[in-house]
């Protein structure tokens, strides 16, 4: 039984998914501020920045919330 | 003639998602060794992860493409599908049935259906669940190599067997814990892979304000055009949304459908599963936010000539609207995960296929029938053995399928035959404690008979349409609604009177799975804004506010 006390919690795998995929289009956003793609119908807006931003924040919310409640537990 | 194309970057974005899928699996071996673990998640979710498993468990890759799709075609009312067509059955489930369900420590529906009444209709509707699981799911695999096959011009094989085998790995090595993880993590892959889409293409034509008043009257409202079925796309009355698909439909499979029920049954305790599906109602109805919006968009786009559906088989296919509004918007990197949005959305409802299968299988089946005095350690090697044979049923089923494209009709028919009826047997067995397993069992019977023997009076025309739909030209899903209906309906009066004249079980071996002999749940000791009820009040004013604004 003490085992189960080790399981993280999912919400630390949803913060590790979320993180990763928000810091490699953050990156790509960042390339695309020195070398603007213009394929797209709202390039000018340059979505990956902000939306890869929003993602690596609420990865890391994620992450932390889970260590903390797994801590807990 | 692929539609979108994958740089470095989506690629890594794709093979990441798999390594996450199958870490997680490998991860969570050594906490599935019971047969709690593997086939109940050990029961102790809390009710936002069994809630959001809950929701998941229902959103596959193909509803959001298919209702993106449909909104094109019938515009707001797919709404309905999300909002009256889903919450109150959430609720009801929740407030009315979890208590029964959740009370009685079962595994699986056909559990219930032992306890209350007999082995037979166990055993009766544990088969039919499993037939129409590995059906559905095999449908579904061979449904994603198509889109895969068009949007990225994937090679069919290798999307099937690749994503059969991801998937079958993770759930033979986590079980149900396997499912419902990466269910939880595909529904933020979903949202945050598809939200955007939603985000920009309202950006692009103006903000919702300006998209619904440039859309014709058909298009953008909810009830407004339902009272003459031809002045909306869908062709159906208020009367067909309400009692079709608001009741029966949406009843018959929110609150009788183990695949996502079973999701509930993980829950720590008994408030926590009644807030499951109470919490799950909030994530469905903002569902329509991305389907909707972005298939009014595209409609709008198509319109205006900007956008042009690719075809299948020569017909225009609607379903390609969101992946042609992914390549508008999406550069490089976010394409990759728009992708692995619709790929973890595939998996993870094949995912919760296999493991409602398994555990089905395992309990109701094979344990009922063959080996009653299995141990833990047999029951969960048998569990894992399932998922094998059942990730290899799915594939066959798959090839059958793309070997006669017809059969599809059949398979996906198959829902109605078995949750419909299964509906009324378990209203009754809940609500009427003189309902008797003799009853149940052949109201069962016969509804499912008389479901499967409309669908085929129908196709062949045995019968003139006007007799069962009351239209000389149903639509497909005018029909499927009507049939539904037919067969809750029958199931409902022939369990009543055969129970009337048979003799019901005594009153002390119902105890804990009948309303009025189970003891209430005592919730005074729980501050107010933990309750179910309140939960549930607030869903369902939220939902009546949505289809007022929309109205």
């Amino acid at each position: 039984m003490t085992e189960r006390k080790e399981m993280l919690s999912i919400w630390v795998w949803v913060g590790l998914v979320l993180g990763v995929y928000g810091f490699l289009v953050t990156g790509m956003g960042i390339y695309y501020v020195f070398r603007p793609e213009t394929l797209t119908a709202t390039h000018d807006l340059n979505p990956s920045l902000w939306w890869g931003a929003v993602m690596t924040v609420t990865g890391i919310v994620f992450f932390l919330l889970g260590l903390h409640g797994s801590a807990e537990s | 003639m692929a539609s979108l194309s994958l740089g470095i970057v989506d690629w890594l974005v794709i093979a990441l998602y798999f390594a996450a899928i199958i870490g997680i699996g490998f991860y969570l071996k050594k906490f599935a060794s019971t047969s709690e673990d593997f086939f109940i998640a050990g029961r102790r979710n809390s009710s936002w992860v069994a809630g959001l498993a809950f929701v998941s468990a229902n959103l596959g890759a193909l509803e959001i493409l298919g209702w993106t799709g449909g909104t094109v075609k019938y515009g707001m009312f797919v709404s309905h599908f999300y909002w009256i067509g889903a919450v109150p059955a959430m609720l009801f489930l929740g407030l009315y049935m979890m208590p029964f369900y959740y009370s009685s420590r079962i595994h699986s529906i056909p559990g219930y259906l032992l306890l209350r009444f007999d082995e037979k209709t166990r055993v009766l509707n544990g088969f039919s669940f499993a037939i129409m699981t590995v059906l559905m799911s095999g449908i579904n695999l061979y449904l994603m190599a198509v889109v895969f096959h068009i949007v990225l011009g994937w090679n069919m094989h290798v999307s099937i067997w690749v994503s059969a085998a991801a998937v079958g790995m993770y759930i033979t090595l986590g079980g149900l814990l396997s499912a419902i993880l990466t269910e939880i993590v595909q529904f933020f892959l979903i949202w945050f892979g598809l939200f955007l889409v939603a985000i920009l293409g309202l950006v692009e034509v103006g903000g919702v304000d300006a998209l619904l008043s440039s859309l014709p009257e058909r298009m953008s409202s909810l009830w407004a055009t339902a009272g003459d079925p031809a002045a909306n796309g869908m062709g159906v009355t208020w009367l067909g949304i309400a009692m079709g698909l608001g009741f029966v439909l949406s009843f018959g499979y929110w609150t009788t459908d183990f695949l996502i029920v079973q999701r509930a049954f993980t829950a720590k305790d008994l408030q926590s599963a009644r807030n499951t599906p109470i919490i799950a109602s909030f994530f469905k109805m903002a569902l329509p936010f991305i389907v909707v919006i972005a298939g009014l968009v595209a409609w709008k786009l198509n319109a205006d000539g900007q956008l042009v559906f690719l075809e299948k088989n020569g017909k225009i296919w609607y379903d390609s609207a969101l992946p042609l509004l992914i390549a508008r918007y999406y550069p490089s990197g976010l394409v990759g995960l728009g992708i692995t949005a619709l790929l973890a959305g595939f998996m993870a409802g094949q995912a919760g296929n296999v493991s409602a299968l398994n555990t089905v299988w395992t309990y109701d089946i094979y344990r009922a029938l063959f080996k009653k005095d299995a141990t833990d350690e047999h029951l969960v090697w048998m569990g894992r053995v399932t998922t094998i044979v059942g990730i290899f049923l799915s594939i066959g089923t798959a090839y059958w399928a793309m070997a006669f494209e017809s059969i599809m009709d059949y398979i996906q028919a198959i829902f109605s035959w078995v949750n419909a009826p299964l509906f009324a047997t378990m209203l009754l067995g809940m609500f009427w404690k003189r309902t008797t397993s003799a009853g149940a069992f052949w109201g069962l019977v016969a509804g499912m008979g008389t479901s499967f023997f409309l669908f085929l009076a129908l196709r062949f025309h045995w019968i003139p349409a006007y007799v069962v739909t009351m239209s000389e030209h149903p639509s497909d899903m005018a029909e499927n609604l009507w049939r539904a209906w037919w067969a809750w309906l029958l199931t409902f009066v022939l369990t009543l009177l055969i129970s009337l004249v048979t003799r019901p079980k005594p009153e002390e071996e119902l105890v804990g799975l009948v309303k009025g002999l189970t003891a209430e749940a005592n919730l005074t000791e729980v501050v107010w804004f933990r309750r179910p009820a309140f939960w549930a009040g607030v869903s369902l004013l939220t939902v009546i506010l949505l289809n007022v604004y929309f109205w």
